[in-house]
């Protein structure tokens, strides 16, 4: 299990991850979200054991990562901007970190290689970047190791490579018990395989829950009342965004299924239904309660 | 728990494997640079001798074919220049670039990322930049030794060319060591370039502002050697001393700073072991410095200026205060040594480099301004430091060591151990001179008559100090120095006569021998090296015999001469004293002492100096009565080679009372030629030229043309009583 416990870290006077508490289970997909420079890359840099935390902890297991090569074994950086050694191939550098990792499984790779059509002699200069993404994700799911950070490593992916990539990620998970932890900004692309999500936002940590429990714990009603509400109608609700067309209410709110639909039907609406909340609005309405409001950065 | 896979020497092939270019650069540096110039000098020798064979005697052609072993041998040896400029490329080269991924975030994070702790992946870098620049380095030097063998060449390889490889690899090292310093100090491989070339050329430039503004504020300092000499001996400039050093052996310019006087000496070599060993243990601790920042640096400063904060401040302090100060000798030496401007540079210099400092630190040209504060401090201590200098506020002018303290002294500049003076008497009267020197320092009576002296004292607890001073010309300082200049002791340490050594082999030594009456023209050679001998013996023997003012009328150079080579080894006079001498070249070369005649002699200038007026007034002198008395017993000065030191040894002064005495003389197809004439003091024809002072105070009052002050300027230099 991966604990962060008060991570911190500032370059120079920024405080990039400002005492980040989170916990990653084993055989979970974790994934990590959050506005641009919310410290998603800085905190995965931490997980990495390539930047030490000014404060704090962060530690697999209870034994810390910076400078601990038996943890580092454990897990497979693939940075958001890869490097690879100059006019070298794939083969190349699957030699490489089979000098690293004692359990890299090269028949697994070949088969990798040859599923994504992948030439293991083409020099990596003469691959596009879709393409490069596809060798390390390659190189890490086949590096044996007990957890795989990305970092935005769905950019750039065309949608087939991109849903193969999740499939991998899913049977490694079922399989070995993998633990990816997988940083965005791109909510949807999480959505479908993340299974806990930690949101950061201005390098502190929102939340971190699992997905099912945060939108079940978070609802969108659609509803149509014949006539105006006041406002005071809506007290006691734990309204996270209302917006109102007509006589049409749209609302996002905190609370159970059953007591929300309770509430709403006590007003007496022509209308009512209960919609699930995309990981994209979960992000959009928590950020929003942090003050980060996305409508006021967009117009 | 570490792959077995990973271990060091797979990931260093690896690291070779990726570094190709290093190999190649390297392979093709020392190709060009040993091998290449080794069998180049070795077919133009094979060639020349062939010549040689047919043209000269077999005895001349195996000389000549020493020579060409000799060239070869340079060429494979400690002094083949191309050889330690690729050490010197290389070393940079690989040191920054195998280190240069640090100021790249990706590459950082690709590093730091894989489970390999940092001392083995500098473990791993550093032996590839190594590998990569010293392997083909032995390659070619073996390939090098192999050729030069098959090409007849054979006796150039001998045991010293392992102390060539050995301080090539060590010189190697140490600037490899000092690049990857500079490369993980930085964030920023261009920023690594400037401060490389502050590592490697600073010391050197330090030490040129701190002679010269030693020179500026203090009058009694005196520059121990040239300053070339000071540049090249720098213990913390490797990379210059490095073409001082031959293998194990080393110029003795580059062991310590020797006077331009002591010339002979720079053509010496001494052991380099005791430099290597230090710069051996220097490339360790530099080296493990470089783990220990390796170690500690924090990845995420790749891509900034420095990748250590607490560095910032003391790195851009040391850039202004060497700047501010070079800046302001500058802009004094542009402005016809102004005082004035030297402040205006040092305050330009210092700002200008701390806003360019804090530009680059920032990466932005507006932090122009930033940390305006640190500035003014930088500025307030520096100005108070040249003030404290300027004003000798620790008493450098004043400096006097106790007399116990002094093991030995010399009256001049230091120009090694053996110049220096041992004896009590010689010590005391040595003291005595800095004494007066000291004393003077506030006499600023611009009219009173003064000479310069440098006085050096070993103290015994090993330091060397000169100080130079400007001393009145009273009859203690002329007691003093002649006291000194008349010794043994001084003789036996600081004339060339005591310093001929063995004749070298091959050559024979000649003595040509110069009178007073034939001026420049050498009466004679002897060219027997015995006789040579016998006459050197007997005249060492002689003079130090007799210690009190003696007449020369002779003067010895001695030469060794190889057919058309041939060198000096200096000269020295005969006196009338030294009739055992006299007696010997009589028998051996036939030449006897001629005087100066007043045969040929057009007139006599005599130069006298007017206080008054502060200038020298010339007066010539055609009456023959008066010209004769002038000669009576008049030294050729030029002939005899007799300024400064010498002059006085034989108790010869060229100056007295301010006025010196210039013969012209007419040979017989007219040609007119000048030379001084000296006296010995009993000698001295006071009363004709106080006779002519008179003639001199009215021609100037008259405006009558003559030598001006700064005419005859070079006249305060020599001897004078």
């Amino acid at each position: 299990m991966i604990t962060a416990t008060n991570a911190t870290k500032r370059f120079e006077d920024i405080t990039a991850v400002d005492h980040i508490c989170a916990e990653v289970k084993d055989g979970s997909v974790y994934g990590l979200i959050g506005s641009n420079g919310a410290g998603k890359s800085t905190f995965l840099r931490m997980l990495a054991g390539i930047l030490q935390p000014d404060e704090g902890t962060v530690q697999i297991d209870g034994a810390d990562i910076f400078e601990n090569i038996a943890m580092k074994e454990r897990f497979f950086f693939i940075s958001d901007e890869q490097f690879f050694f100059p006019n070298s191939t794939p083969k190349e550098m699957k030699n490489y970190y089979k000098r690293f990792y004692s359990k890299f499984d090269e028949a697994r790779y070949r088969k990798l290689m040859n599923g994504f059509g992948l030439d293991e002699n083409r020099k990596l200069r003469t691959f596009s970047k879709g393409m490069k993404k596809q060798v390390s994700v390659i190189c890490g799911v086949c590096s044996g190791t007990d957890y795989l950070f990305c970092d935005e490593t769905f950019d750039g992916l065309d949608p087939v490579v991109r849903q193969t990539v999740k499939s991998l990620f899913a049977e490694d998970v079922a399989d070995r018990g993998l633990t990816p932890i997988i940083a965005s900004h791109n909510l949807r692309e999480l959505e479908d395989i993340c299974d806990h999500v930690g949101l950061l936002h201005r390098g502190g940590i929102l939340f971190s829950r699992d997905l099912d429990d945060m939108k079940l714990g978070m609802y969108k009603m659609q509803c149509i009342f014949p006539n105006p509400l006041p406002d005071s109608a809506w007290e006691g609700f734990d309204i996270l965004h209302k917006e109102q067309r007509g006589s049409l209410y749209t609302i996002t709110a905190r609370g159970s299924r059953e007591e929300l639909l309770a509430r709403v039907n006590a007003l007496n609406p022509t209308f009512c239904e209960m919609l699930p909340l995309t990981l994209e609005e979960i992000f959009i309405n928590e950020t929003e309660v942090a003050g980060y409001d996305v409508k006021k950065l967009l117009f | 728990m570490m792959s077995r896979n990973s271990c060091s020497k797979g990931l260093v092939r690896d690291c070779m494997k990726r570094n190709l270019w290093a190999i190649v650069l390297s392979t093709v540096g020392f190709f060009m640079a040993q091998l290449l110039p080794v069998i180049m000098t070795a077919q133009h020798s094979l060639a020349a001798h062939k010549q040689d064979l047919v043209n000269l005697s077999a005895a001349d052609a195996a000389a000549s074919w020493q020579g060409y072993v000799e060239s070869v041998g340079e060429m494979l040896g400690g002094q083949n220049v191309f050889v330690k400029l690729a050490v010197i490329i290389l070393a940079v080269t690989c040191g920054v670039s195998m280190f240069a991924y640090l100021h790249n975030r990706r590459k950082v994070d690709f590093y730091h990322s894989l489970p390999i702790s940092r001392s083995r992946l500098f473990a791993v870098d550093y032996a590839t930049g190594a590998l990569c620049a010293l392997v083909p380095y032995l390659v070619l030097h073996a390939l090098s030794i192999v050729s030069a063998c098959a090409m007849g060449f054979g006796e150039v390889v001998n045991a010293s060319l392992i102390g060539v490889i050995a301080s090539n690899v060590i010189f190697f090292f140490l600037l490899y060591a000092m690049a990857a310093v500079t490369t993980i100090l930085c964030g920023n491989t261009v920023i690594t370039l400037l401060l490389g070339l502050w590592v490697y050329f600073g010391p050197t430039l330090v030490t040129a502002l701190w002679q010269s503004l030693k020179s500026m504020f203090f009058q009694t300092y005196v520059m121990d050697a040239s300053m070339a000499s000071l540049l090249f001996c720098n213990k913390f400039a490797p990379l210059i001393q490095y073409f001082g050093v031959n293998g194990t052996k080393m110029h003795s310019w580059a062991v310590e700073p020797i006077c331009a006087m002591d010339y002979s000496a720079g053509l010496q070599e001494s052991s380099a072991i005791g430099l290597l060993i230090g710069y051996a243990v220097a490339a360790i601790v530099i080296t493990a410095l470089a783990l220990f920042l390796f170690r500690i640096r924090k990845s995420e400063r790749a891509g900034t200026a420095l990748a250590f904060n607490p560095i910032k401040l003391p790195v851009k302090i040391i850039i202004c205060v060497v700047m501010g100060t070079a800046f302001a000798e500058i802009f004094k030496m542009l402005v016809y040594e102004s005082e004035l401007w030297f402040w205006v540079g040092l305050v330009l210099g210092t700002v200008i480099f701390h806003c360019v400092v804090e530009i680059i630190y920032a990466f932005d040209f507006r932090a122009i301004f930033r940390k305006p504060l640190q500035l003014v401090i930088i500025l307030a201590v520096l100005c108070a430091g040249l003030l404290t200098m300027q004003s000798d506020v620790f008493g450098y002018d004043k400096w006097l060591p106790d007399e116990g303290s002094i093991a030995a002294a010399a009256p001049m500049g230091y120009v090694g151990e053996s110049a220096l003076l041992s004896e009590p008497e010689n010590i005391a009267a040595a003291r005595q001179l800095a004494a007066l020197g000291v004393e003077s320092l506030n006499n600023t009576d611009e009219n009173a008559q003064k000479e310069c002296i440098t006085v050096t004292f070993k103290l015994k607890n090993g330091k060397v100090k000169s100080r130079s001073y400007e001393l009145p010309a009273t009859d203690e300082v002329f007691t003093l120095k002649k006291q000194i200049y008349q010794s043994a002791e001084y003789k036996q340490k600081t004339w060339s006569l005591f310093a001929l050594g063995e004749v070298n082999e091959g050559y024979h030594r000649n003595i040509v021998f110069y009178t007073n009456g034939d001026g420049y023209n050498g009466v004679g050679t002897l060219s027997d090296s015995q006789k040579a001998q016998e006459i050197i013996d007997t005249l060492k023997a002689e003079t130090l015999t007799h210690t009190g003012d003696a007449m020369p009328v002779l003067c010895m150079e001695f030469l060794q001469q190889n057919n058309d080579d041939y060198y000096s080894e200096g000269a020295v006079c005969v006196t009338d004293k030294d009739v055992k001498t006299l007696a010997l070249i009589k028998k051996y070369a036939n030449i006897v002492p001629k005087a100066v005649s007043a045969k040929n002699v057009k007139l006599i200038t005599l130069s006298i100096y007017l206080p008054d007026k502060d200038f020298w007034q010339g007066v010539q002198v055609t009456d023959r009565a008066d010209i004769d008395a002038l000669l009576k017993n008049a030294v050729n000065i030029d002939a005899m080679n007799l300024y400064g030191s010498d002059a006085m040894a034989y108790g010869i002064m060229k100056q007295f009372a301010r006025s010196n005495v210039s013969v012209t003389y007419t040979d017989e197809k007219g040609d007119e030629w000048n030379a001084s004439a000296g006296y010995t003091e009993e000698d001295y024809p006071k009363d004709i030229i106080e006779k002519y002072r008179a003639q001199a105070e009215k021609d100037a009052e008259n405006g009558v043309e003559s030598a001006q002050d700064g005419d005859v300027a070079y006249t305060t230099e020599v001897a004078v009583g």
